[in-house]
């Protein structure tokens, strides 16, 4: 399977980038040329030079600085949001695809109704009652993202669950949870991952629009849509705040997307035509 | 004076995957008119796709790259893809194995029936009714006139086979094919649909190629013979003569899985 | 099909009362009441006001009381008044309801007037140059931050062009305009914020078009379709078609959600009056009463929208406009 990864261009790209991101955002003490937090008012709003790479903001601050430590925020964000509604997803389709019946309707109804809420409405809501810290972004994103997930799962464990190694197992007197963990969930588990791929990206794009919209990570904490928040207020006159950001936010999210839909052709074989 | 309906000499059609896949690998045969020719072999022998073949209606990665098929003088290989438009579904006409999924689910057999007479005949659509309604009727689908307006989910996969004859007798073709008309249907609907098929080839004067894997039905339908196995006709031949006197020994096991021929 | 819709509906009841216990759920997730935030940190607000509002959230009730309460105001869309401004809730949503579903039924017209040929022109020349361009747009449509290309845009359309204008959905001088210049005013307006609420959608649909079709384009049915001697358009445009579009009409109706989140953002970037933006004010206000209400009318427009969505799919599909005869 390594080999069929090697091949496939967009997983390949996806990854890489994602890894260089990654390095990126690891060693931003040693690549950012300024502290991002650092004000400085004889500087502010200068275009892009060989002191400011990518310009500075409305306080003087370096922006290159703060789009690297930026991304330490957005992909961590990205990341653990995800997780979250890995988990949550896994968690309640497993067991609406084992056990079916009562469980599997009740469990179905309810992402039925949680998908009824327009996505960022939710988000907004809950967090303009918890207060915007980065936990709380993280939690929140993860906790209205694990519908698909869920539906992904147990539509692998329907068809799962009659296999004979299943009977097998159950015969050999083992528990439910046993099953579901060491042999269905990792049978089940291709759908999942790519599903979760594309997520990061989509983690990623929910926090820069809270961010942007104010109500996201909050400055002096860099997060690529905080710092895209002064480009709304500088239109035309400063682009480098809007431009900048909003590459690496495109080229992060298309990354992941990349990765994703590459991982979709390999776990999911399709009858290949021209 | 030809007296053949169909020559193909030398039909090669092979699939271009990872690897080649030689699925008819220089195929020959004659058909006399007014002649049923039966196509007996396994299931990827290669039977079904020498009949797409016929018809040109070979998809990537297949391609047809050897080969003549003679029909009323002209070669179907060479010929474009307008022309071949003209002869499907009204010269030559087949009739598929699944009768499920060989109808479009969301137009009604009325209009799928109509649709495949004004696609070759001048005439206006009333007459198409008219002539789809006496079709209907013909291969004996009771209440053929409420089954106009039905859609497909809600017939029977006897009676939408039925109407897979009808839809390839309405514009009474020269040569139909039939592409293992039975095999997904109940052994009791089978005995019907053969039964019709006797009846619409003495009635219609049709020339026929009849695809199958069951040795009996082959028996039973047609006069000539050829065995295909792996891409190849092996054996070809009279009806008869093959059965009593079969010279390759995949057709002797053929023969022995039908029980009914001793 | 009456049925059909008539058992659709029936189906509804439950989902409704989800919605309730959730948006419930979310109003009592701060820690201490819903009142207390708010007001703690807000020394304007009176002694009268906390008490209308406890009373208004029914917290000196029990919880089962409240709930109850709850479900009797959802349903008779009893949202109070906004902290902000104190009038009733469901008049400020009801001025900025028509521009918010203005916006997102012109752009819905978009996606399928745009999405739907890419993604079948997709489908159907595989290798052309316009199905690979369409196949790199949707890659990059599904990355792009909508809020960064509303930004793009106005900058580029809006100061450097001077083309469209960027804010709000009248020009200064409105009131002197003819009536077709009202309506060429608004329609300017409405040019920037329609495209950037359309393009994320855009992307998916015609993505999930161009699968349908070639999935559809598989089938047997198709292969008899050839076999009959019908033109190539015919078989595509008829026959695969007509099948290949039902399933985009079931993701039409999913994807409302996300339009109506959507309005958050461009109506904030571009000022629009409409449900979004009074969200946006209101989350920023942490005025409760309003979050609430148009929280729970999203979704309840979602609720219709699947509804519909789901009228028109069984409309459309004849297996199941009859509850088969089989």
């Amino acid at each position: 399977m390594t080999r069929a990864f090697l091949k496939n261009r967009f997983a390949l790209t996806g990854l890489v980038f994602i890894i260089a991101i990654i390095i990126f955002s690891l060693f931003a003490p040693f690549i950012a040329p300024y502290n991002p937090s650092h004000i400085d008012t004889k500087n502010i709003l200068t275009s892009p030079s060989k002191d400011h790479l990518f310009g500075t903001d409305t306080l003087g601050r370096d922006i290159f600085s703060r789009i690297v430590y930026g991304s330490r925020i957005s992909l961590s964000i990205g990341f653990i949001a995800v997780g979250i509604a890995v988990l949550i997803g896994v968690f309640l389709g497993s067991v609406a695809g084992y056990y079916g019946g009562k469980i599997d309707s009740i469990l179905m109804r309810f992402v039925d109704i949680m998908l009824c809420f327009p996505t960022l409405f939710l988000i907004l809501a809950v967090i303009a009652i918890l207060e915007p810290s980065i936990f709380n972004i993280m939690v929140v994103i993860g906790a209205t993202g694990w519908m698909g997930v869920a539906r992904l799962i147990r539509a692998e464990i329907l068809t799962l669950k009659e296999r004979d190694y299943v009977a097998a197992a159950k015969v050999m007197g083992a528990s439910d949870s046993w099953i579901i963990l060491r042999h269905l969930i990792p049978n089940a588990i291709g759908p999942v991952l790519v599903s979760a791929t594309l997520g990061i990206g989509g983690a990623i794009l929910v926090e820069s629009s809270l961010s942007f919209l104010g109500i996201g990570v909050q400055p002096p904490t860099p997060s690529w849509g905080n710092i895209l928040m002064d480009g709304k207020s500088t239109l035309g006159v400063a682009w480098w705040l809007t431009i900048f950001p909003g590459i690496f936010i495109l080229l992060t999210v298309l990354a992941y997307n990349l990765l994703g839909e590459g991982l979709r052709d390999i776990l999911e074989p399709r009858l290949k035509d021209e | 004076m030809n007296d053949k309906i169909l020559e193909v000499k030398n039909l090669k059609t092979y699939f271009y995957t990872s690897q080649v896949i030689r699925a008819v690998d220089g195929v020959s045969f004659d058909i006399k008119k007014g002649e049923v020719f039966g196509l007996v072999g396994e299931s990827g022998s290669g039977k079904t796709l020498t009949a797409l073949s016929v018809l040109k209606l070979i998809n990537p990665p297949g391609k047809t790259i050897d080969g003549q098929i003679i029909f009323d003088g002209a070669d179907l290989l060479k010929m474009d893809e307008d022309s071949l438009r003209d002869i499907r579904g009204s010269r030559i006409s087949i009739v598929f194995q699944d009768p499920s999924t060989a109808l479009n689910p969301v137009f009604t057999i009325g209009y799928q029936m109509i649709e495949a007479v004004l696609a070759h005949q001048k005439v206006n659509r009333v007459k198409a009714k008219g002539l789809s309604l006496e079709y209907l009727n013909k291969v004996h689908i009771g209440q053929h006139k409420k089954v106009f307006y039905d859609y497909p989910h809600q017939l029977s996969g006897g009676t939408k086979q039925r109407v897979s004859i009808a839809m390839a007798l309405v514009n009474s073709p020269e040569l139909l094919i039939l592409d293992e008309p039975t095999t997904a249907l109940d052994v009791t609907i089978q005995a019907q649909i053969l039964d019709l098929l006797d009846e619409i080839i003495k009635e219609e004067h049709l020339s026929i190629i009849f695809i199958s894997h069951d040795f009996g039905i082959i028996a039973r339908m047609c006069d000539h013979v050829g065995v295909m196995y792996k891409g190849r006709i092996i054996e070809q031949g009279e009806k008869y003569d093959i059965i009593k006197n079969p010279k390759e020994s995949y057709t002797r096991n053929l023969l022995e899985s039908v029980k009914a021929l001793s | 099909m009456v049925s059909y819709i008539i058992r659709r509906l029936f189906g509804l009841v439950p989902v409704f009362f989800g919605i309730t216990i959730i948006s419930f759920f979310v109003i009592h997730l701060a820690p201490g009441k819903p009142t207390d935030i708010q007001t703690s940190l807000n020394p304007k607000v009176s002694y009268e006001a906390r008490l209308r509002l406890e009373r208004l959230y029914g917290l000196d009730k029990p919880a089962y009381l409240q709930y109850l309460d709850w479900v009797k105001r959802f349903a008779t869309l009893n949202f109070g008044s906004s902290y902000v401004d104190d009038r009733n809730v469901l008049d400020k949503i009801k001025e900025r309801i028509p521009i918010t579903l203005l916006i997102n039924i012109l752009s819905l017209i978009l996606i399928l007037c745009i999405g739907i040929p890419l993604g079948i022109i997709s489908a159907v020349k595989r290798k052309s140059v316009l199905a690979r361009l369409s196949t790199v747009f949707v890659f990059i449509g599904f990355s792009t931050p909508e809020f960064w290309l509303a930004l793009l845009l106005m900058n580029l359309f809006g100061i450097s062009l001077g083309l469209l204008p960027i804010s709000g959905i009248k020009s200064l001088d409105f009131e002197y305009f003819t009536l077709t210049g009202k309506i060429l005013d608004v329609a300017r307006h409405l040019i920037l914020p329609v495209a950037i609420a359309a393009f994320g959608s855009l992307a998916g649909i015609s993505r999930y078009m161009r699968s349908s079709m070639i999935g559809t384009i598989r089938q047997d049915f198709i292969r008899t379709a050839r076999a009959k001697g019908l033109s190539q358009s015919q078989v595509l445009y008829k026959h695969a078609l007509k099948n290949a579009i039902l399933p985009v009409i079931t993701i039409m109706g999913l994807s409302i959600p996300g339009l109506i989140g959507g309005s958050v953002i461009f109506e904030s970037i571009f000022a629009i009056p409409g449900m979004g933006r009074l969200f946006y004010d209101s989350v920023m206000a942490r005025d409760y009463p309003t979050i609430m209400g148009i929280l729970s009318i999203g979704a309840i427009l979602t609720l219709l929208g699947n509804l519909l969505a789901d009228i028109a799919y069984s409309y459309a599909d004849p297996r199941m406009r009859m509850t088969g005869n089989d």
